[in-house]
């Protein structure tokens, strides 16, 4: 099915603005590794039940079987497990870590921090800072987290040089304020722990300040099928609107179609491309790459680019916004992890390589891309070996830097490491020692001690290295309801 | 035969057959008119809500506890009581929780395998709340019923709380199932998406499909056949049942005649609440013997389905809910060539398929109560068209005792296929505070006063105070508000 004919023409008023959330300044691809599939089993629950958001903000610990609770976590200490307070519990409930997927904290604040690179780790973590030095064993870099370290070069995987004009335009959602939903009945779109679940056709939109180049990030989890229009530099927020000038993205399993919509004109089709392989997926993460300046719109499906559209008559996005809507009935998506930004258009982000390669990679800001190998960093330039030839690049000519492969990517990760996400996005794998209510203690082999406050987590992942995703749980959700 | 098998005839009764009939039917059929060719029979036009709550609740070897704002743990019940609340265990915890019952919803249960327990006279008894409950009919007086149950031993229902009882047959079954995959063909889609397409899953009794899917399996279908089965479903009800066909894999029927060879078959087509029944053969047009519209199948997401065929009047009679809704005949002679069925999922939303039973039929249709007009009286309805009217006095060593206008008589229960109530003499209940279902689909309304492993006392108006076994149930469902607890078992089918 394509968006054309889907045509409405009702017109709604602007809404409220987003704020920008976060003060961490951050970049793209926040999550390329898709997490825990089976976090969908909590809204497809949801779905099933049409049961109530908790009153309060209360954090979410979800278990790898797909059950899940609310309310707080008191302790966690080491391998030896954690304390739960449940609202309908009549004690603290202690737990081991055995089983917990991740727990999701509701009250994360944010982080300041002006970071000039995201890093990302062979490992699948991944870190917004600045690059301080670079040599052919080690990468010095400033976390917000820890000041200035060392650490091998062969732990890294890329680096991508962030644009000064970086702005995070919105980062969420943690609840459904400044967002409107269509005026259908029911409402197709509700909220609940930190994603917004669609189940019909509906809008889901809201003003997010788009007006130069931007990125447009979020998780898309669905159940049997999706048909998802996504609508860029939108000016309505609660309905389709064909009579202004923004670009809709359609999302279905089998393609992904970009058309350009103009005021008073019919939409113009710029091209599908094929969906890359969703098998055994109930999980993804969509980017959008929308440049002014080049007048271009690329979609990437978990880091890797699908398609990057030229529209022939410039750049064609005037509205502000960013508008979701379900095509078809029946078909319960959920959306989280939304991140909006903008950036200088010359530093479009070039995304994930896919396949590692035996040699180091650098993309430049005119989207050339050379092989060879990366030797130091020194007065702001970085020393290449290109085809035998030594060059010396001001860093402000790249983009990003891809890394030979090595061994690290396959280390397992050890027993009791968790991953912290982090607001603002980056993530970090460590072995958790501690937690209480005011300071979260670890030691990560990359980084080594760790200290962080606890409202500096958004999420904690447990088991990494357990399988996540089992059908059997999520044939659970899909049928969950026939069974009396 | 003993308690099991002739609940699983009754219960059970889920024979679906979804055909691969790949014409994709869209949405908004709700204009057709019904098409009554001169062959076709409509004998009613709406179905009463289905009132049997089957299946299982519980999809793991798990319990699973269910808060109002939408948690859900899994684990184990140890018990329930006024002091502890509802104690659980939990695999990550090293001790019991106790949780305040205030916010929870409900308890699944997974299946437990139902005991033998032979019956003499094996029957559903339906309360005036619509309630349902399952036992072996011991005797009765002019107040109380004595119910015999595996689950909570013999019960004394009170005469005025009941609607009727469902005496079930124990002629041997055909086929009775699902109980796995054993046996079955599954098949592709002929027409949907490769990413669209999935499979039949099996899983306690019942087979689930969330994409388009087909499983069909040659069930020896009698020349005269009763085909039952139950269909819930999640959105939209797209299926398609094959009858009498010999092919185990779909049909496209929009472009049968390159299909491989398959012998003719019928396609009784289910499309949200679009009915049709086409014979399907692979060089002839195709036609229809008649469309219909039943609006109740957009009402409730289940229903139970019963096929009646006569291969030699070529006629196929289709209740729904226990209503004749439609008995069409074939003008061309009854041209189902196999004896398989074929159950196609069609794409649409998700299904569930069980208690599919397939009985020799007598080929007597069951005389429509509207034509009796004797609501004011007790009717036992005799399993060869006749009924007896009058007051029932009693059940006494197997025998019903009526008097009627013709003074008192006698009639074996084996002869009997259902005792109707005179109307409710009582209100329907409120009976409880907490709603159960129980293994074999039937649901019932009580208060909860302890759960232990041991047992599970519970009490209603219904029936006094009992103790059931914990492996009764699969379901039980908490905090019912006082208008809940008076539609009793009507709210369950609701949800």
């Amino acid at each position: 099915m394509t968006i054309i004919g889907a045509r409405l023409l009702s017109h709604f008023g602007v809404n409220e603005r987003a704020g920008s959330i976060c003060s961490l300044a951050i970049f793209m691809l926040k999550r390329l590794k898709s997490r825990a599939p089976i976090a969908a089993v909590a809204f497809l629950i949801f779905c099933a039940k049409a049961a109530p958001a908790p009153e309060t903000k209360s954090d979410l610990l979800q278990f790898l079987d797909g059950s899940a609770m609310h309310g707080r976590l008191k302790e966690l200490e080491g391998t030896k497990g954690l304390s739960w307070e449940h609202p309908e519990a009549k004690g603290l409930i202690e737990l081991t870590a055995a089983h917990i997927d991740y727990i999701r904290f509701a009250q994360a604040g944010s982080v300041s921090a002006t970071p000039g690179c995201h890093f990302r780790f062979a490992n699948g973590d991944d870190l917004y800072g600045t690059l301080t030095s670079l040599n052919q064993d080690q990468v010095g870099l400033a976390t917000w987290f820890g000041g200035e370290v060392k650490i091998p070069r062969a732990a890294l995987q890329s680096i991508t040089f962030l644009s000064k004009a970086y702005k995070v335009l919105y980062e969420g959602p943690t609840d459904d304020s400044g967002w409107e939903i269509g005026r259908t009945s029911p409402a197709y779109w509700t909220y609940r722990d930190g994603a917004f679940i669609g189940t019909g056709p509906g809008a889901l939109g809201r003003d997010v300040q788009l007006s130069g180049s931007s990125s447009i990030e979020f998780d898309l989890a669905w159940t049997t099928a999706f048909e998802l229009l996504v609508n860029i530099y939108s000016e309505s927020y609660e309905h389709l609107d064909y009579g202004s000038h923004s670009y809709f993205i359609e999302l279905t399993p089998e393609q992904i179609g970009l058309q350009r919509v103009h005021a008073g004109a019919n939409p113009s089709n710029l091209g599908n491309a094929a969906m890359p392989s969703l098998k055994d997926k109930s999980k993804i993460r969509v980017t959008i790459f929308a440049n002014k300046e080049e007048g271009t719109v690329a979609v990437l499906v978990d880091g890797v680019l699908v398609k990057r559209w030229k529209d022939s008559n410039g750049f064609g996005g005037a509205g502000h916004g960013i508008l979701f809507y379900v095509m078809r009935p029946g078909m319960a998506i959920k959306l989280s992890n939304i991140l909006v930004s903008a950036w200088d258009s010359k530093f479009e982000p070039v995304g994930s390589a896919g396949v590692r390669t035996n040699n180091d990679a650098v993309s430049f800001i005119n989207h050339d891309r050379a092989g060879g190998k990366i030797e130091t960093l020194q007065d702001g330039k970085v020393g290449l070996v290109f085809g035998g030839r030594h060059l010396n690049v001001p860093l402000e000519r790249i983009t990003q830097i891809d890394f030979a492969a090595t061994n690290a990517a396959a280390a397992a990760h050890g027993p009791g490491e968790v991953r912290a996400w982090f607001p603002g996005g980056g993530s970090l794998s460590f072995k958790l020692e501690k937690w209480d209510d005011t300071h979260i203690a670890g030691q990560s082999e990359v980084f080594g001690p760790l200290a962080f406050q606890p409202r500096s987590i958004r999420e904690l992942e447990f088991n990494l290295d357990r399988p996540k995703e089992t059908p059997g749980r999520v044939e659970r959700d899909e049928l969950e309801g026939l069974d009396e | 035969m003993n308690w099991r098998g002739w609940m699983n005839k009754f219960l059970a009764r889920s024979g679906l057959l979804w055909l691969a009939l790949c014409l994709f039917i869209p949405q908004g059929w709700a204009q057709l008119q019904i098409i009554g060719n001169g062959q076709t029979t409509i004998k009613m036009a709406t179905v009463p809500a289905l009132k049997t709550a089957a299946g299982n609740a519980s999809f793991g070897t798990k319990d699973a506890l269910v808060f109002r704002n939408g948690d859900l743990l899994y684990g184990q019940l140890l018990g329930i009581d006024a002091e502890h609340g509802i104690r659980w265990s939990h695999a990550d915890s090293t001790q019991p929780i106790e949780f305040k019952s205030d916010n929870v919803v409900a308890i699944d249960f997974p299946a437990q395998p139902v005991p033998s327990f032979p019956a003499d006279s094996p029957c559903r008894v339906r309360f005036n709340n619509e309630e349902l409950l399952d036992g072996n009919l011991i005797s009765a007086d002019a107040q109380t019923l004595t119910l015999d149950t595996w689950q909570a031993g013999k019960l004394k229902l009170q005469r005025s709380s009941l609607q009727s009882i469902t005496l079930i047959s124990q002629a041997p079954a055909v086929f009775a199932g699902p109980t796995g995959k054993e046996g079955w063909t599954s098949g592709k889609s002929a027409v949907a998406a490769a990413a669209d397409s999935g499979e039949w899953i099996y899983r306690n009794g019942a087979f689930y499909a969330a994409k388009a899917a087909s499983i069909a399996r040659d069930l020896k279908l009698p020349d005269v056949a009763e085909i039952q089965f139950d269909l819930a479903w999640k959105g939209s009800l797209y299926v398609a049942i094959a009858l009498y066909t010999d092919s185990l894999q779909p049909v496209n029927l929009v472009s049968k005649e390159n299909e491989p060879d398959f012998g003719g078959f019928y396609s009784l087509q289910i499309n949200g609440t679009f009915l049709d029944l086409k014979p399907i053969t692979k060089h002839d047009p195709l036609r229809s013997l008649g469309q219909l519209i039943i609006p109740s199948l957009g009402e409730k997401p289940r229903a139970h389905l019963d096929l009646r065929v006569n291969k030699p009047k070529g006629t196929i009679a289709f209740f729904i809910n226990d209503a004749l809704v439609i008995e069409w005949k074939d003008p061309q002679g009854f041209i189902g060539q196999g004896t398989g069925m074929r159950f196609v999922h069609q794409g649409m939303g998700a299904a569930k398929l069980s208690g599919l039973r397939i009985t020799q039929w007598d080929g007597q249709m069951p005389v429509p109560s509207a034509e009796t007009n004797i609501m004011t009286q007790d009717v036992a309805w005799l399993r060869n068209g006749s009924h007896s009217a009058g007051v029932i006095e009693g059940i006494q060593n197997g025998k019903l005792i009526i008097q009627g206008a013709l003074g008192k008589s006698e009639v074996s229960l084996a002869e009997i296929r259902q005792i109707d109530f005179t109307a409710p003499k009582s209100p329907a209940i409120a009976s409880g505070n907490v709603r159960a279902t129980l293994t074999q689909g039937a649901s019932l309304t009580f208060q909860l006063e302890k759960w232990t492993p041991e047992g599970v006392v519970v009490s209603s108006p219904n029936f006094g105070q009992a103790t059931f076994k914990p492996a009764a149930f699969t379901k039980l469902q908490f905090g019912l508000s006082p208008a809940e607890r008076k539609q009793g078992a009507v709210k369950s089918d609701l949800e």
